[in-house]
């Protein structure tokens, strides 16, 4: 780091206290001259103080977060071997409710629709789906 | 003494499901809390942290003590959540109304009582809101880097361990996310300048 570069990159370890002990030295003399920088650190301080204090998500009813864990569990070792049998009939199942719905329209379209959606899930949680996905993926982010 | 995750995972390998309640009881939490960080549904939080218990349970045997218990869980866990956010299940959004039911109380409406002054304090306020929906439109992995290096205090090394990427990629992925918070901070700061 020269004489005049703001070290940006550098800024945000020195917030979080990741730096060395020189490179730290270094950010303390350069902020101590540099008003802009200085600012810099107030705001990025601020956001992560934020973040940091951000309301927790609701929490779930632990005991039954449990119990639904132990029975996916238990259903783990019994699924795994009937879904090898059945699987090609689950998918051709599907599909057919699948089609079946996104052809139709009128007021049975809605019910259709939920039925296809239960379906498409168990399909999902039985990890026979991926194959049926034809749509593109939303992009990350 | 505390037995340590690694020999109860080992156990679990075993399938000690002693050992594998103990894990869950010890992680539950945090994992349900980075798995919401990342889908932003309660729904899929649950869901997603409880698959990851799951895959836990099926492939301990594959954990071989390089790393930390931790970093391989976590691992597990934030692939598992980015993979949901990603496909974002296409069949709900063509065929369903694709609604989100999270928790409808305000965020804000869930911090304690302020005890500073009160115009101060809704600066302050207004300046979190802002912040916290910034952090809803991150990109989900600049949302997973934060909120593991923010909100669980992991370091960047750990992080890095976690998303198999490199420490410059994390550090990268955390400067995007906070030049972009640090922006919506200072709209609001302008706005706020202006209109008085």
């Amino acid at each position: 780091m020269t004489a005049g570069q703001h070290p940006e990159r550098d800024l945000i370890a020195y917030v979080r206290g990741e730096l060395a002990a020189d490179a730290r030295r270094r950010v303390a003399a350069h902020l101590a001259d540099c008003r802009a920088c200085r600012a810099t650190v107030e705001e990025l301080s601020a956001v992560v103080a934020a973040v940091a204090a951000a309301p927790a998500p609701p929490a779930p009813a632990w005991g039954r977060y449990r119990a639904d864990l132990a029975a996916r569990v238990a259903a783990r070792r019994g699924r795994r071997r009937w879904t090898v049998r059945l699987a090609p009939l689950a998918v051709a199942g599907a599909l057919a409710a699948v089609l079946l719905t996104l052809t139709l329209s009128g007021p049975a379209k809605v019910d259709l629709q939920s039925d296809a959606i239960a379906v498409l899930d168990l399909m999902d949680n039985l990890e026979v789906i991926d194959n049926l996905d034809r749509l593109p993926a939303t992009p990350e982010g | 003494m505390e037995t340590a995750d690694e020999e109860l995972c080992r156990r679990v390998a075993a399938h000690d499901e002693a050992a594998f309640d103990l894990l869950v009881a010890r992680y539950q939490e945090r994992a349900y809390r980075v798995a919401w960080s990342i889908v932003r549904d309660t729904e899929d939080a649950r869901d997603v942290s409880q698959e990851a218990f799951v895959r836990l349970w099926d492939t301990a045997g594959s954990f071989r003590g390089q790393a930390r218990f931790s970093t391989w869980f976590h691992r597990l866990l934030v692939n598992l959540a980015l993979d949901r956010r990603r496909r974002d299940r296409w069949w709900h959004r063509v065929l369903g109304p694709g609604a989100r039911d999270d928790d409808p109380t305000p965020p804000l409406d869930r911090l304690a009582a302020p005890a500073a002054d009160p115009g101060d304090e809704l600066d302050r306020r207004d300046l979190m809101k802002r912040v916290w929906d910034a952090v809803d439109e991150l990109p989900p992995r600049q949302r997973a880097v934060l909120h593991l290096q923010v909100r669980e205090e992991m370091s960047t090394g750990e992080v890095a361990a976690v998303l198999e990427c490199s420490e410059a990629t994390v550090r990268v992925h955390l400067h995007r996310a906070l030049t972009t918070l640090r922006e919506r901070a200072r709209n609001l700061r302008t706005l706020k300048e202006t209109s008085r």
